[in-house]
């Protein structure tokens, strides 16, 4: 058995992780994975750029952050999977979800609604409305500015945005210190259950099926440990596929809420994972259809347009070099070779 | 050159005291101190301070962390420990519990020094913890083992070296600490 300490934060997409514990993959790969619950994503990255952690569920849009060295800390990171797809919300305060006027939970009738609200507001000299994201590098981050910006909405000049850990959110919305937040599950449902917000829109109805959670190692790790990074790829295929077998969503579900993970309401919790809804402002988290669990290109080349265009990266960049060298298919083409243990889902 | 303005941010009031009492010491100047979930943003904009120390386990990491990607309305970009120079000083700092964000174009020289304190400060309350708790620890297991030992000496009619004994190699045979097996034993007599 391969020793191997796997870093993760409080959400309900940790669910594969935990899947591949309880269900014995990581096991049936020859692996024993410890998990280690982490509080930032900026420090999972430092863990996992220090070597403290082998491997870690990080953001999609962070492997390319840190390809750039835009992060900061410059130090390679490289994704052979993803995790999850879609997942997180928009959620406004009562008080600005009673001036929207209830509009239908898609993404123009929303956009519309707040610009209405956001052009009454400069009118009458109120201050700029407030939102949170929860990192610098996050789909949060980007598919928040692209409704804005879809919607007439200038993100830099007509907002305010700021960085809001998940677990605070709520708080943070009670004191009316924001108006509204783009956070991953449960964190939506959780502000409707304590009847501080309502959600407004559910990210899947801005750019369905972005990339969400990937596994991250550092490319050092990666070319030190080929045998064990396929074998964690391997298994987390086998989770992922797991969690879209018909009712194993409740299963997984009694999983986080058993694993005392997230601070948030139980029925929360197991409402975010699902998938017997389809309405619009359900998360609608794919973990393991067909090859949604490939590394998209797709996503990449999207993600790296975004950091362009909010300012993040202003530098000429190779955007084909940096896919390829942070989304890695090869890998795991070669790792879904290796996952045999779970029927192949319907959904191919 | 003026001395280096540093704000704490902890929920440890403890630990915000001592490290607040040795960067004083140091001659550093301590121009806040906070509360995690305090508004993060509005404090670091009021007190313009060159570095930023907090837990790395804080969840509110990434607010800071955001600070130094925002340049519009805020040109104070703060970033993580020096500019990647000294992963060994990351290694250091991130052993101990710290962080640093530092202002852009902060001199390592002016630096160091305070990272140097908070790795201290930061170590020496960890170790302080630890002793706190394995103290506790002691004294709790010693009540357990008496109390153990005294329900084998009623139920099983042994004297107290044999029900030693007896605990000893119940806790042996399951590779646990005496304090749990004593404490599992106990649990078991109230249940019974």
């Amino acid at each position: 058995m391969t020793k191997l300490k796997l870093g993760l934060l409080p959400l309900a997409d940790a669910a594969p992780l935990y899947v591949a514990r309880e269900c014995g993959y990581f096991a049936g790969q020859g692996l024993d994975v410890s998990l280690s619950v982490e509080a930032s994503w900026a420090g999972l990255r430092d863990k996992l750029a220090a070597g403290m952690l082998d491997a870690a569920q990080l953001l999609s849009p962070m492997p390319l952050a840190a390809h750039l060295g835009i992060d900061r800390l410059g130090v390679p990171i490289e994704t052979a999977l993803t995790l999850s797809r879609n997942g997180n919300s928009i959620t406004v305060s009562n008080a600005l979800f009673a001036r929207l006027d209830n509009p239908a939970p898609e993404p123009v009738a929303a956009g519309a609604a707040l610009k209405r609200v956001i052009e009454a507001d400069r009118a009458a000299g109120r201050p700029k409305r407030v939102f949170a994201h929860v990192f610098p590098f996050s789909t949060h981050h980007y598919l928040l500015r692209d409704w804005l910006l879809a919607s007439g909405i200038d993100p830099d000049r007509d907002v305010k945005l700021v960085v809001v850990p998940p677990p605070l959110t709520l708080k943070a919305l009670r004191e009316g210190r924001i108006d509204g937040y783009c956070v991953g599950a449960p964190w939506g449902y959780a502000a409707e259950h304590e009847g501080v917000g309502r959600r407004l829109l559910a990210t899947h109805t801005i750019r369905p099926g972005c990339a969400e959670k990937v596994l991250g190692v550092t490319r050092s790790w990666a070319m030190r440990h080929p045998e064990p990074h396929l074998a964690l790829v391997a298994a987390l295929i086998e989770a992922g596929r797991w969690l879209e077998q018909p009712g194993n969503r409740v299963d997984a579900g009694q999983m986080l809420v058993e694993a005392r993970l997230i601070a948030a309401p139980e029925s929360c919790v197991r409402d975010a994972l699902r998938d017997d809804r389809d309405d619009l402002l359900s998360p609608q988290f794919v973990f393991g259809a067909g090859e949604m669990l490939s590394p998209h290109h797709d996503d990449a080349r999207w993600f790296l347009e975004q950091m362009r265009r909010c300012g993040q990266n202003r530098e000429r960049i190779d955007v084909e070099d940096a896919v390829i060298a942070s989304y890695r298919l090869g890998t795991h083409g070669e790792a879904n070779v290796m996952a045999t243990s779970v029927m192949v889902p319907l959904m191919q | 050159m003026g001395t280096v303005r540093v704000v704490l941010v902890d929920d440890d009031t403890g630990r915000l005291a001592l490290l607040d009492r040795a960067m004083t010491q140091a001659g550093h100047q301590v121009v806040g101190k906070l509360d995690p979930a305090d508004d993060l943003i509005a404090a670091v904009d009021r007190l313009l301070p060159d570095i930023v120390l907090i837990d790395v386990d804080n969840p509110s990491r990434d607010t800071l962390e955001s600070l130094g990607q925002i340049s519009r309305d805020r040109p104070r970009p703060i970033v993580l420990f020096a500019q990647q120079s000294d992963p060994d000083t990351i290694r250091r700092a991130m052993a101990a519990g710290v962080s640093a964000y530092v202002v852009d174009g902060m001199s390592p020289a002016r630096l160091a020094p305070v990272i140097e304190v908070a790795i201290a400060r930061f170590r020496d309350y960890q170790s302080l913890r630890e002793e706190l708790n394995s103290t506790k620890l002691k004294l709790a297991d010693r009540r357990d083992v008496e109390r153990a030992k005294g329900l084998l000496m009623k139920r099983k009619g042994l004297d107290e070296n044999a029900a030693y004994e007896a605990l000893r190699r119940m806790a042996m045979d399951r590779n646990i600490k005496l304090g749990e097996i004593a404490r599992s034993l106990i649990a078991a007599a109230d249940l019974l």
